[in-house]
């Protein structure tokens, strides 16, 4: 994923999930920092945002609508995973 | 079609269940998909491998991929070429973490109907809350 689908995909996230603002975590939150990321990175299609505080229905819809097999990621070839706090791990400090 | 039902009495239910927005849950899910895959690809195996490169082909249209983001369908591609149908199966239902990290770019999207892949999350929703 390049960091202009990840755009994209963020806004599809907070518009689909009534978020402000999503968090991404995991290996593509590395294009906050530098746009020279790794191939494994690139060449992943998929992207974890975790949403705080949210509940079963805001998952079930990013799945529905941006997740995997959506006709989203039929279309454009990449989707979005939503993520509790309890499933992220985060480095200390 | 009574996918979710058929397709979750597969799953290792020795693994436990897991809820909605944990990694597991998404992982399950996308495995019961694939074992629903697998079942159309033993069926109709011409029309699901034609779609799944079909698939390849729209997302290498245009400049939206670029060389780096190729590699995942350039590497599915190659499976395709190069696999025969139980080969395929066997990949798309490998629980180990390449066939996980296989089945997080799989091209077999849109095999199953919308309604089918619905019947199938909602399936993996209510094995969570068993």
């Amino acid at each position: 994923m390049n960091k202009e689908q990840l755009l994209d995909l963020t806004e599809r996230v907070r518009l689909v999930a009534g978020v402000k603002l999503p968090v991404i975590v995991g290996s593509q939150s590395l294009y906050a920092v530098t746009s020279n990321v790794p191939d494994s990175v690139r060449r992943s299609v998929e992207c974890d945002f975790l949403l705080l505080a949210a509940g079963p229905p805001i998952f079930r819809a990013v799945i529905e609508q941006i997740g995997f097999a959506s006709s989203f990621q039929e279309t454009h070839g990449y989707y979005a995973d939503a993520v509790g706090l309890a499933t992220v791990v985060l480095p200390a400090g | 079609m009574e996918a979710g039902e058929k397709i979750i009495s597969t799953l290792d239910a020795s693994a436990g269940a897991a809820t909605l927005g944990s990694h597991q849950f998404l992982d399950d899910f996308a495995l019961a998909y694939h074992l629903a895959v697998a079942e159309r690809l033993r069926e109709r195996p011409d029309a699901v491998i034609e779609r799944a490169r079909q698939n390849l082909s729209r997302w290498l249209e245009g400049d939206a991929f670029g060389p780096g983001e190729r590699q995942s369908i350039e590497e599915w591609r190659k499976i395709l070429d190069e696999s025969d149908i139980g080969r395929l199966i066997r990949i798309i239902t490998d629980t180990s973490e390449e066939g996980r990290r296989l089945r997080s770019s799989s091209p077999f999207v849109g095999t199953l109907t919308p309604e089918e892949r619905l019947e199938i999350l909602a399936a993996c929703e209510q094995r969570a809350t068993a």
